[in-house]
């Protein structure tokens, strides 16, 4: 897995950097029709902000976005048998009967964030717009924090 | 819950992680003390350990458990894969933790050249300073010298790493060698119970 060090202080007050994402995160439920959720954490997998789970599922959805990215990677690079053709990893999505998650990356600054978003009875390409959308829109608010 | 409850930041400011070897007790350990349902990535396995040959079941991806102090603070607790092949997970929880408990078997036939072995694996992903050691299946009561051999092998990591026997089942244990791991990494405003 490429380095992921530490981007903007957010193990420090994850709660402000969370605060500053969370508009791009709260348009999520009206763009899926039906019950879902959206955990955008850190590489190593803390919360930063999170819609439709519950204080009990943080950690560990978080943790599991970090791992299932990880273990994506290490699958992919295992895979590319040829190192010069290898790529990072940009995107995974799970189908669990009516469950749909798509988890991908969205850069930040020198490092990047993960997007975990689950839908059910949602089409994966819907999973898919809506989740690349609000990473697009996470990804405009972190821009605005260069130089600061 | 309401499809749009916000949750902000993360709510554990810790992570303790258990590594040790196949069917030493770390999933057990983290379910006998964890205060929310465990994340559970085990799954069937041919692969027997000579010490516990009736475990039947392995860790390939990470448990996951939390110690809730009070309303607002917890303890995240990791117990990672302890075969090297699923080393990914490794990878990615070991640098972040402030804590790292080693569970090992004191009762195998090469425990400390077996301690060692890990030492030099943990090497490259954590700060000696950060590790501690559970031994496990040691028949009590235990006398110091029966230590003896694993305090030696330990001080070639770090020589005021903390060393506790303790049983994965018997939540105290666990939760002693909890507090060990965090009292050895000076965070004085925790109290955990043992």
């Amino acid at each position: 897995m490429s380095s992921s060090g530490p981007v903007l202080g957010w193990k420090t007050d994850s709660v402000a950097f969370g605060r500053f994402v969370q508009p791009a995160l709260e348009g999520l439920p009206q763009r899926l029709t039906h019950k879902g959720s959206a955990v955008l954490c850190s590489p190593d997998g803390f919360n930063l902000c999170s819609v439709g789970v519950t204080s009990d599922q943080i950690g560990k959805m978080a943790a599991l976005a970090s791992s299932l990215i990880a273990i994506g990677e290490a699958t992919a690079s295992a895979v590319h048998t040829d190192a010069a053709s290898a790529e990072q990893l940009d995107l995974l999505t799970l189908q669990s009967g009516s469950l749909t998650t798509v988890c991908i990356k969205v850069p930040c600054l020198d490092s990047y964030l993960l997007l975990m978003v689950s839908a059910h009875a949602t089409a994966l390409g819907v999973v898919l717009t809506v989740t690349r959308s609000v990473a697009d829109e996470v990804g405009k608010r972190l821009t605005r924090l260069r130089g600061i | 819950m309401t499809i749009d409850t916000v949750q902000l930041g993360h709510n554990h400011e810790r992570r303790v992680v258990f590594v040790g070897p196949f069917g030493v007790g770390k999933t057990t350990a983290l379910r006998a003390i964890s205060d929310i349902a465990v994340v559970d990535t085990d799954v069937f396995t041919a692969e027997r350990h000579k010490a516990n040959p009736e475990k039947a079941r392995t860790t390939v991806g990470f448990d996951y458990g939390e110690i809730k102090l009070d309303e607002k603070q917890r303890i995240a607790l990791f117990g990672l894969p302890g075969q090297y092949r699923f080393d990914a997970m490794w990878q990615t929880f070991l640098p972040s933790a402030v804590a790292v408990v080693l569970w090992v078997y004191g009762d195998a036939p090469q425990a400390e050249r077996d301690l060692g072995i890990w030492l030099e694996v943990l090497r490259r992903y954590i700060a000696p300073e950060v590790l501690s050691v559970a031994v496990t299946r040691m028949t009590e009561p235990v006398e110091e010298e029966q230590l003896e051999g694993f305090y030696n092998v330990l001080a070639q990591f770090n020589p005021l790493a903390p060393l506790i026997c303790a049983d994965p089942r018997r939540p105290e244990d666990v939760r002693s060698a909890v507090a060990m791991a965090l009292s050895a990494i000076s965070v004085p405003d925790l109290e955990i119970s043992a």
